[in-house]
């Protein structure tokens, strides 16, 4: 088997060698393979979901409102509970077992090293399934993302590709993902460079794109083509009053969603506290969202059929309002409580239900509208929420266009993507994924120039060798790893020098230098910074030294972390920017 | 590379004094700072670990900063060296002083050395001094 490994991978290298691909061109052949990698994975998860809905429900699978509509009340007490058990099992099982803990996908492409431990991941992976497939109210486009970037970030280290490209490969896996899920190969690439990466340029956006086309391709090769929700009655009249109600409707949606991220933000804080209780507290989620789920089915699953039915106008006003408090109940509780999924679907559908309720208030006010408008409403309340939740209203725009094909409806939705926008910036409403993406670093970018220390944005990579540490060992991890440097301290992680990548790159496959330690390899002479110095003064240090990466050392000479260049120059000019554009 | 030299050690001689016979073949191409530099990070490394890489060979090194340029002196033992015992006797000792910042340097000396032992399994047989000494010298040159 592993000689059959070695053949695959010696082959690839070989096609690697001869197209070029180490170039700035290889990356689109890259994406083309994770987005359709993508796909694939994609589809495993979906199947496993359904699976663990039929083991769990006794049903054929399908929608999980359809199969929680079929069965008994305390059937659906029951799945939800066993659910949460074996999930809250798996995920002590990874938190107390796994060496290596879990990256968020979000986390290694924005500022980590691109690395995203397999076991760890694929564990949470199996937990999300199983939430998942139970009937939580929650996405499943996270943990699914999630998977396919743990494949691409391994295939990637095997590859042994430099760190900017492994992290836009990871990129691109989980593009292609979004796009599977949400039928959106524009939004998909979006999502990515808008949200997670943060930057518009073509050079990135290129490769997301084509990740998620091939992904997309993929998709409708094998599945069913047609878009997730696609709505042609949805229509909002191009006028001065639909503007004005759009406009309104950004405001009070950006008002909502922030409400929604502190209720998420504080049921974290108040309910996800000690791990041994993980099992015990996903039962309990489970019951109490089962026990609601017998008076409203419709609040299991991640909310589409909440969407499908408010858009087909299946929905009372009453019902409407009622599911509103639930989902937002059952969604902040599984959240709260520790369970892994996503949130993406579960807040455009409390959107969408926003946007049907400040509809009928309008009616109620003596504007008449119609089904049509009503539906135009629920989607701009849908794009306007996520705006806020997400601080991405390109993706938001595109993403509710993308998959109801109300392209007609361009111009309200953007003014109320637009409203929404504003309203989160100047309310300072940090989107649900601003911890994942800005790590320990955007307090750190929040303060005046003078005061960014060192201490505030450097990476916690512990990973050190000993002195005496072997060649072979010593190469392995730079064989695995993306780093360009590994740190040598003593055994009470005193630093001694550096081993650089650089050095060694056309050794690491040699049999001859077995015997070699890393004394023999390291650098004395590479300059260590300490938590205090201030960002001014490392760009200086940077500045006189070729290395990309130093040692933080604290005054007893222990081993802190690592400081990147890529960081130091990320945080100079992310404080400059704010720094100018507030005065 | 010139710094090359190659001497035949006397028999039964000790560690130390293998390596003190390497190094003063040294001494008159260095000056004394640098080579007592030399010699200090040469004990040094042999205290954190034996550099014995087996197959009778034998790679005391020492990394100096400034060193400049790589000097190699090899000792070419026919009963061996304790390399520190007798299980792992040392045929070929290879005192190897390089700058610090020579780190690709060494690894490839060091691979160098050790692909000559690898393809030469059967020289040390010969106890000829001049056939293995022209082997070694030619080898790097």
């Amino acid at each position: 088997m592993s000689k059959l490994r070695k053949l695959a991978f010696g082959a690839l290298l070989r096609i690697r060698k001869y197209a070029g691909l180490k170039g700035r061109g290889g990356i689109y052949f890259y994406a083309i393979i994770v987005g359709s990698f993508s796909a694939f994975i994609a589809a495993i998860f979906q199947k496993c979901t359904q699976l663990i809905l039929s083991l769990l429900t006794g049903t054929k699978g399908g929608h999980f409102v359809e199969a929680f509509e079929q069965i008994e009340p305390w059937q659906r007490i029951f799945s939800l509970s066993l659910g949460g058990v074996i999930s809250g099992l798996i995920l002590l099982f990874a938190s107390k077992k796994m060496r290596k803990k879990a990256t968020p996908y979000m986390e290694a492409v924005a500022i980590g090293n691109g690395y995203i431990p397999m076991r760890s991941n694929l564990l949470r992976s199996l937990a999300a399934i199983v939430t998942i497939g139970s009937g939580a109210s929650i996405g499943r486009e996270g943990p699914l993302v999630q998977t396919a970037t743990v494949f691409a970030s391994w295939f990637g280290r095997k590859v042994n590709m430099p760190l900017p490209r492994l992290r836009l490969f990871i990129a691109c896996a989980a593009a292609g993902g979004m796009s599977a899920v949400f039928h959106t190969p524009l939004a998909g690439g979006l999502f990515v460079c808008e949200i997670v990466i943060g930057v518009m340029s073509i050079d990135i956006l290129a490769p997301l794109l084509i990740a998620s086309c091939s992904s997309y391709v993929t998709v409708i090769t094998f599945s069913d083509p047609s878009p997730l929700y696609e709505i042609s009655s949805a229509h909002l009249t191009q006028n001065a009053s639909v503007a004005l109600f759009a406009l309104a409707l950004g405001v009070i949606s950006s008002l909502l969603a922030k409400l929604w991220l502190s209720a998420l933000a504080s049921m974290r804080a108040f309910l996800n506290g000690n791990q041994y209780w993980l099992p015990f507290r996903l039962m309990l989620t489970g019951a109490v969202v089962g026990g609601i789920s017998i008076f409203y089915p419709e609040i299991v699953g991640n909310g589409a059929h909440i969407i499908r039915g408010i858009v087909s106008a299946d929905f009372s006003i009453e019902q409407v309002f009622a599911l509103l408090c639930f989902k937002i109940f059952a969604v902040a509780l599984f959240f709260g409580m520790g369970a892994i999924g996503g949130v993406l679907t579960p807040s455009l559908t409390i959107g969408n239900m926003a946007g049907f309720l400040f509809a009928h208030i309008l009616i109620a006010l003596g504007v008449p509208l119609t089904t049509e408008e009503i539906i135009g409403f629920s989607l701009l309340g849908m794009a306007a929420f996520f705006t806020t939740a997400a601080a991405a209203p390109i993706t938001s725009l595109l993403l509710v266009v993308e998959f109801t094909l109300a392209g007609k409806m361009i111009f309200p939705l953007t003014i109320g993507v637009l409203a929404s926008y504003f309203v989160s910036k100047i309310t300072h409403t940090k989107s649900m994924y601003a911890a994942s993406v800005s790590g320990n670093m955007l307090p750190a970018f929040n303060k005046p120039m003078g005061e960014v220390k060192i201490g505030n944005i450097f990476r916690k990579s512990l990973d050190t060798v000993l002195i005496s540490d072997r060649f072979s060992s010593i190469s392995k991890r730079f064989l695995r790893s993306s780093d360009d440097v590994i740190f040598v301290t003593t055994k009470k992680k005193k630093y001694i020098g550096a081993i650089f990548r650089s050095d060694i790159i056309q050794f690491l496959k040699s049999e001859y230098l077995s015997e070699v330690i890393a004394e023999d390899i390291m650098r004395t002479d590479v300059p260590t910074l300490s938590p205090e110095t201030c960002i001014i003064d490392a760009i200086k240090v940077f500045s006189g030294t070729r290395y990309e990466a130093l040692p933080m050392v604290d005054t007893s000479g222990i081993f802190k972390g690592t400081i990147y260049k890529s960081d130091i120059i990320t945080g100079f000019s992310e404080v400059l920017r704010r720094e100018r554009v507030s005065g | 590379m010139n710094n090359i030299h190659a001497i035949e050690l006397s028999e039964a001689m000790s560690q130390e004094a293998c390596l003190e016979a390497l190094l003063g073949i040294l001494k008159a191409s260095l000056s004394e700072e640098m080579w007592g530099e030399l010699k200090e990070a040469v004990y040094l490394r042999e205290d954190t670990s034996s550099t014995y890489l087996g197959n009778g060979l034998a790679v005391p090194h020492g990394r100096v900063a400034s060193l400049g340029s790589t000097h190699i002196v090899f000792g070419i033992s026919r009963c061996g060296v304790d390399w520190p015992s007798g299980d792992s006797k040392a045929n070929l000792v290879a005192l190897v002083g390089i700058d610090k910042k020579d780190v690709a340097k060494y690894l490839s000396i060091l691979q160098k050395i050790s692909k000559w032992r690898k393809f030469n399994p059967a020289i040390f047989d010969s106890h000829d001094f001049d056939l293995i000494k022209n082997s070694i010298i030619s080898y790097f040159q």
